[in-house]
């Protein structure tokens, strides 16, 4: 185990998979020389050379049919798309090419590419540069969706997400890649489509994703001096979803508060609130509580980013609902 | 005719919760289609709600000061106020019937209360209530806009179940009353290994006037655990239940464990206690069914636990239905089994009785009864010859550990007259 932060977990993966399959390489914009924008992918380039480690035109459509291709041709591309913001240049490649590709030609091709990109707000980075768009990717049919909240997943995951023979998208965070913890040296695994229980607790559930689960374990503090007993399911894959460890959760609490950090109408809060509608109805005592961003553009002002994002507080305030 | 006063989500698209700040009308004002009846605030503005028809405010759900979210119905507004009749009676206990039974119909998806209104029940409380047998339609709820949540079923059957059925769901504090009559109230402690529930075939037997506290022991029903206690932990815990009661004096009575932790109360200084009755208690002499308590911590199934409950009891058709699924029921979902477990190696180490109250009833000098079934298999009712001169004894023919549950109106009719000895001229 070392201490590492998020985005150096992050390379250590993309490292060690290059190592390990030379089929695997990498492609995005700014990823080479400049090391990417969060230097997830710096020394990269030195390593294992421009064949391997490509700077790209500003394209994202194509890059992602790209990657498409080149998957299907029998290479495992890790394409970085810089921000979430820009998913949408790329959604056509996955709901058009990359999800049924597998399935109109009869399984006689696999798709084993990985789309890494970041969002989330909380940064001043504006409306263009801050949104959670989980929702629009985990839409689709046959695209796993991941969501690390932690440096050791961040690694585990990006290693299986890599070696997995469908599309994979891999959303990080950008206020996550300074985070720190202990990560597993070497060959380590996390299970795509496995939630983990970030907090263990018997009052109310809290499942959260990404940057969510360092907030909604904020709020458990606060709640614990209340008396509250907080469980929190860290979802780590939003598609497919774990609804085993959900169900669990809620049959031990009977409280469920769900939080994303993407828009709240028709969000992913709202898939996991129906969900547990349908799979735990009969253990609710009080109704789902959902947190989620307000349903406007991101703020660029902090005072006003702060009013629309979810947070430790709000996430808190929802908790207490849910427990009245 | 009537109409809800709901918080609509239109005072702020965003607006999650909001707080209502003041009503304009009371329950029984006349108010008028426009009018302002009721202002909340959100965290950024004022609203006032109007009345949406002509009519009387006849009923107030969420009182000023309370937090409400988005869609909650506020109040109601009719044409006239109800009959008293029905409002009153939803707050009064539902009839105990004499065993749970399961509704016949359908589990009621559509569960309508006195005035035909819905009821509002959370998903969790119906099914508890459907399992118990209870009507939700005599439960009051706790929750927001007075949706009945699990622990409002809890309660109701704690206070009115008569049969340890309950067990699965009596809450822990504060401890259940009946309306009070007379200051001192009658405290039941039930024994090692049960819960206040244990009190459900004696209770119909009391005087109806008297409060009655059924605190729990810890570890025990929902009552938090403590590590390892003391017979002194435990009489210390039951004492703070008593006092939150607001009760200056009370009548104890114990049945077994709980017998020996009434015994260690009766000389506390804060609570005076008029009478003792002791049921089959612990803490006369070393000898206790050792056997028994292992076998009964160590069940896990209803077919390992029914022949330790078995021994309980002098005839077993007297043991109610469902006992031992209940006592499992309760080991799950309040994980009580450890707690008692430990408990039981600290109180009765190698099957000893590590617990004396023979002090502690010399220097009471208030009324004292001692009841035990002759057929006792757990606590020998040969342990009655260590009892001070001024304790009455009761030996019940064909009756074992549990007089109160196999002879509960026999029982009852003893600690009536102890009470009434306790009575000042």
């Amino acid at each position: 185990m070392a201490m590492m932060r998020y985005a150096e977990a992050l390379r250590a993966a993309l490292r060690e998979e290059m190592q390990r399959d030379p089929s695997v390489w990498l492609m995005g914009e700014d990823i080479a020389v400049y090391g990417g924008v969060f230097k997830v992918s710096r020394d990269l380039l030195e390593e294992f050379g421009p064949e391997r480690v490509r700077d790209t035109p500003i394209s994202e459509q194509t890059l992602t049919a790209m990657a498409v291709t080149a998957a299907m041709a029998g290479t495992r591309p890790v394409l970085e798309i810089m921000y979430a913001d820009f998913l949408p240049l790329s959604v056509d490649a996955l709901i058009n090419q990359a999800s049924i590709y597998n399935y109109i030609w009869n399984g006689q091709v696999t798709m084993p590419f990985v789309l890494r990109t970041q969002g989330g707000g909380g940064a001043g980075a504006g409306a263009q540069h801050s949104k959670s768009l989980d929702a629009l990717v985990a839409h689709i049919p046959g695209i796993k969706v991941v969501a690390p909240a932690t440096a050791a997943d961040a690694k585990g995951l990006l290693k299986a997400a890599i070696r997995d023979d469908h599309p994979v998208v891999f959303l990080e965070h950008k206020l996550l890649y300074n985070t720190r913890d202990e990560v597993p040296e070497g060959e380590h695994l996390v299970e795509i489509g496995k939630a983990r229980i970030a907090r263990a607790g018997t009052d109310v559930s809290i499942i959260a994703s990404s940057k969510m689960v360092v907030d909604a374990l904020k709020a458990a503090e606060e709640l614990a001096k209340e008396g509250v007993s907080v469980e929190i399911v860290d979802l780590r894959t939003l598609r497919p979803l774990d609804r085993d460890t959900i169900r669990a959760s809620i049959a031990k609490t009977h409280h469920a508060v769900v939080v994303n950090e993407g828009w709240r109408f028709c969000g992913y809060a709202a898939e996991l609130s129906a969900t547990i509608m349908e799979c735990c109805f009969d253990e609710l005592d009080a109704p789902v509580e959902r947190v989620a961003t307000h349903d406007i553009p991101i703020p660029y002002s902090e005072p006003l980013e702060s009013t629309v994002l979810p947070d430790a507080a709000k996430i808190a305030a929802a908790a207490r609902r849910a427990l009245a | 005719m009537s109409g809800d006063i709901t918080l609509a989500g239109g005072a702020g698209e965003y607006m999650e919760s909001a707080t209502v700040v003041s009503w304009s009308a009371g329950v029984g004002d006349p108010v008028k289609a426009g009018e302002v009846v009721v202002v909340v605030e959100t965290a950024k503005a004022a609203t006032e709600i109007e009345a949406e028809r002509d009519g009387i405010l006849v009923e107030i759900l969420t009182p000023e000061g309370a937090e409400v979210g988005i869609g909650a119905v506020l109040g109601r507004i009719a044409d006239s106020l109800p009959a008293p009749a029905p409002q009153a009676a939803a707050q009064l206990p539902v009839p105990a019937p004499d065993m749970p039974v399961a509704p016949a119909g359908p589990a009621s998806a559509t569960i309508a209360g006195e005035a035909g209104r819905r009821i509002s029940i959370s998903p969790l409380a119906r099914r508890l209530a459907r399992q118990a047998g209870l009507d939700p339609a005599g439960l009051t709820g706790s929750g927001p806009g007075g949706r009945i949540k699990s622990r409002d079923v809890e309660r109701a059957l704690r206070e009115q179940g008569p049969v340890p059925a309950a067990v699965t769901a009596a809450p822990a504090r504060p401890v259940s009353a009946i309306p009070a009559t007379t200051a001192a109230p009658l405290v039941l402690i039930h024994g090692f290994g049960a819960n206040a529930a244990a009190w459900n075939m004696l209770r119909p037997h009391l005087d109806g006037g008297r409060q009655v506290l059924t605190p729990e022991l810890p570890g025990h029903g929902r009552a938090a655990a403590l590590s390892r206690p003391s017979l002194d932990d435990l009489a210390e815990a039951v004492l703070a239940q008593i006092e939150a009661s607001g009760a200056r004096e009370c009548d104890l009575v114990g049945h077994s464990l709980g017998g020996a932790v009434a015994a260690v109360l009766s000389g506390n200084l804060s609570v005076r206690v008029r009478s003792l009755t002791l049921i089959a208690p612990a803490g006369l002499g070393p000898e206790i069914d050792g056997a028994f308590l292992a076998g009964f911590l160590a069940a896990g199934t209803p077919e390992s636990l029914q022949p330790w409950l078995e021994r309980l009891v002098g005839d077993a058709a007297t043991l109610p239905r469902g006992y031992a699924q209940a006592v499992l029921r309760e080991r799950e979902r309040f994980g009580v089994g450890a707690a008692q477990a430990e408990l039981a190696q600290s109180l009765f180490p190698d099957g000893t009785q590590a617990l004396r109250i023979a002090a502690d009833l010399e220097r009471f000098t208030g009324p004292l009864k001692v009841i035990w079934g002759r057929g006792d298999r757990i606590i020998p009712q040969g342990h009655q010859s260590d009892l001070p001169g001024h304790a009455a004894c009761h030996r019940l023919a064909g009756t074992g550990h549990m007089p109160h549950i196999e002879a509960s109106a026999l029982v009852a009719r003893l600690v009536m007259q102890n009470l009434r000895s306790a009575e000042p001229n």
